[in-house]
């Protein structure tokens, strides 16, 4: 019997006596005897480090009296379809666990409700518990419906919604604000966070909605049909704002001086271009993201210039039909960028840059860019089918006329490194390699070992670097033509007679102290595979 | 050589304990004592025993004493200290709730509820003998309902 879904009113008495054995071989009784009789916000609080499924809370119910008010009263009611086996029972759940909370006349800490709407019988249920909880007030509240067909209404959140002063948190999916929303006063006084997504909103509401929050720091709104704008006048709490949006959106204009990160999704199936902003006086806002399309009459410098104060851009641009890519920012430390086109050229006026990445690679690297505060100019890329563009000839180039990388991480895969190792024309364009401090590549293990050879010795045409690190998923033991392929390909490009390269394997001791040392010179983008590091030092002549 | 501040605790027994400032420091319900001046001769921890006093202090000891860095190292060796920290017999984790929700420290706080949550969900060595005795018991009770089930249904 799959104790996991649970039951509640199956008045089996032999499942009753399950139950109970079940319960009992899980803890000791004698133990949870003595939980029992702690302070009950004590038990309260110890049980917050539990996983609380319906069927623990209900097996904890069943040990003693004490177990069940202490399950009764516990402030933390977190309901999921998916651990029940039918509807009905799942419904009826609810009806019960919140009943009995709100018997106790306590203010909840959460209420959370997750479920695929198939009747409105089962709406009514829901309806019935929001009110018993809204009444004592909520700190968190997350309802998240699907509808089992189109046609099915947006369940409309009762009234008393908005006068919650405690509450704290407020996620919705799938449903719809209170109707009196626009005429009633809106109390939401301890407002942090709100996310809407799949609510019918309008640009009124927004803003009104915001202006109610004074609190409030984090907004999030996705997928929410209905408003062409997004305009936020004087606040000053506002921190993160995210907007999600899959019908036009024309203008995004915000007032918050303590606004610090901003993230944009177009989600439209017709590129429009991006919405006109009007951020000049975030003059914290500093982490900036836009997942969307450029209108042809808006540059690149232009769009940027909207974020006058960015440090942090990570941009994804679907449609941008443009060659040049010209980019001017005081402030810009980390940038990383995916485009579908492939860019002939690059210009980037950018003073205080110590990390792009392009093609670029994965969010959680941008994270770690952020957040390294002793980072050396550094370049990634992450070459892919899109971007034939950049192969080493563009990417010479682009370093002799940026001329300030320290740094550079390549990670090619197999699919892709044929394009990219092009040798005759990065030959055809007669620059010597460039001085790097540091290059990191990453061998791709499907690979044949001549084709890292190739990949290498293109590289090694590319740049004169101080150190290098190859990174692979195969152990370098068994990929020694490349290992030396490498070490002699170092050595040439120096006065044989003066130096040195020293091998550190990830096996010695001395690995770990070099890889500290790299870590203010390498992006530390998943650790993972082993890694073989060069290091070129200047000896006595022989 | 650096001179530093001590302060006296005395407890429950009559005991009294002298630690470091800055270890005294992690209780907050201390730290508020020391700021409000009510430290002049001996902070009173009169509901708190030796035994208990004495694993708090221990406790705070370690937790200040570690380099806050995020070295591998000094990170597993605080790791497995919390770890034999909390295998105390289940007498003495009990009254260390009582006494460190009292002086509230909440690193050891969580540590403690965590510990016993994690007893909720699952079973330790001392429990399984323990446990076998109930369910022996709990099984012969299950036989007995079965057949009055059964024979309820007139199978």
């Amino acid at each position: 019997m799959n104790i996991n879904y649970f039951n509640p009113f199956h008045v089996d008495i032999v499942y009753s006596m399950v139950i109970l054995l079940e319960t009992l071989a899980a803890t000791g009784i004698r133990e949870m005897d003595r939980i029992s009789q702690l302070p009950e916000s004590t038990v309260h609080h110890i049980l917050s480090f539990c996983n609380n499924t319906p069927a623990d809370l209900v097996r904890m119910s069943v040990l003693s009296k004490s177990w069940f008010n202490l399950t009764a009263s516990f402030p933390s009611l977190d309901f999921n379809i998916r651990y029940f086996r039918t509807r009905e029972s799942f419904f009826k759940y609810v009806e019960y666990a919140t009943s009995r909370f709100c018997h106790h006349n306590l203010t909840a800490h959460k209420f959370l409700l997750c479920t695929r709407i198939q009747e409105s019988a089962e709406l009514d249920v829901v309806n019935r518990c929001l009110e018993l909880v809204l009444k004592n007030g909520v700190r968190e509240l997350m309802i998240s419906f699907t509808y089992s067909s189109l046609d099915f209404p947006k369940y409309r959140l009762p009234n008393m919604l908005l006068s919650v002063s405690v509450l704290e948190s407020l996620t919705m999916r799938g449903c719809d604000l209170p109707s009196s929303l626009m005429l009633d006063a809106i109390n939401f006084t301890s407002l942090i966070q709100l996310k809407l997504f799949m609510v019918p909103l309008n640009d009124e509401v927004i803003t009104y909605l915001v202006a109610s929050c004074p609190l409030l720091q984090v907004l999030d709104i996705g997928i929410c049909s209905g408003f062409k704008k997004v305009c936020v006048f004087g606040h000053q709490n506002l921190q993160e704002l995210r907007i999600t949006y899959d019908t036009p959106l024309e203008r995004i204009y915000i007032e918050a001086p303590n606004l610090s990160s901003l993230r944009i999704e177009d989600e439209d199936e017709y590129y429009t271009g991006a919405p006109r902003m009007n951020l000049a006086s975030c003059k914290n806002l500093t982490t900036v993201s836009y997942f969307g399309c450029l209108s042809p009459y808006l540059s690149f410098t232009d769009f940027v210039s909207s974020f006058p104060f960015v440090e942090n851009l990570y941009l994804v641009i679907n449609n941008y039909n443009c060659n040049t890519l010209k980019l001017s920012s005081p402030s810009l430390r980390t940038f990383m960028l995916h485009s579908m086109c492939g860019f002939e050229d690059i210009e980037l006026s950018t003073p205080n840059l110590v990390f792009f990445s392009y093609p670029c690679g994965s969010y959680s690297t941008w994270r770690m860019a952020m957040h390294s505060t002793h980072l050396k100019a550094s370049m990634q890329s992450y070459p892919n089918g899109y971007t034939s563009g950049l192969c080493f000839q563009k990417l010479r180039r682009l370093l002799d006329k940026q001329n300030g990388f320290k740094v550079l991480n390549l990670y090619i895969n197999a699919f892709h490194s044929q394009t990219f190792t092009e040798l005759e024309k990065l030959k055809a364009i007669e620059l010597p390699p460039y001085e790097l401090e540091h290059v990191e590549l990453k061998l791709d293990a499907g690979e044949e070992s001549s084709a890292h050879v190739a990949f290498v010795n293109t590289v090694l045409w590319c740049c004169r670097p101080r150190s290098l690190t190859l990174r692979s998923s195969v152990p370098f033991e068994e990929q020694s033509d490349v290992v030396e392929f490498t070490y002699k390909k170092l050595l040439e490009q120096e006065d044989q007679g003066h130096t040195k390269i020293q091998i550190v394997s990830p096996s010695s001791s001395e690995a770990q102290k070099h890889l500290m040392d790299l870590k203010s010179l390498s992006m530390a983008s998943p650790r993972e595979g082993k890694t073989i590091s060069f290091i070129k030092e200047e000896g006595t002549p022989f | 050589m650096s001179f530093s501040k001590t302060i006296m605790l005395r407890n429950y027994d009559g005991e009294t304990f002298v630690v470091d400032e800055v270890v005294a420091v992690e209780p907050q319900t201390i730290e508020h004592m020391i700021e409000d001046g009510c430290a002049n001769t001996s902070i009173p921890l009169p509901n708190i025993t030796s035994k208990i006093l004495s694993k708090v202090i221990e406790h705070c000891k370690k937790h200040v004493e570690t380099p806050n860095s995020n070295e591998k190292d000094a990170k597993a060796d605080l790791k497995s200290f919390d770890f034999d920290f909390v295998k105390a017999d289940q007498g003495t984790l009990f009254d260390l709730i009582l006494a460190v929700n009292y002086l509230n420290i909440k690193g050891l706080l969580d540590l403690i509820y965590q510990t016993i949550a994690d007893m909720i969900k699952g079973k330790t060595p001392e429990e399984e003998e323990e446990m076998r005795r109930v369910n022996a018991w709990v099984f012969s009770c299950f036989v007995g309902v079965t057949c009055l089930y059964f024979k309820s249904k007139k199978i």
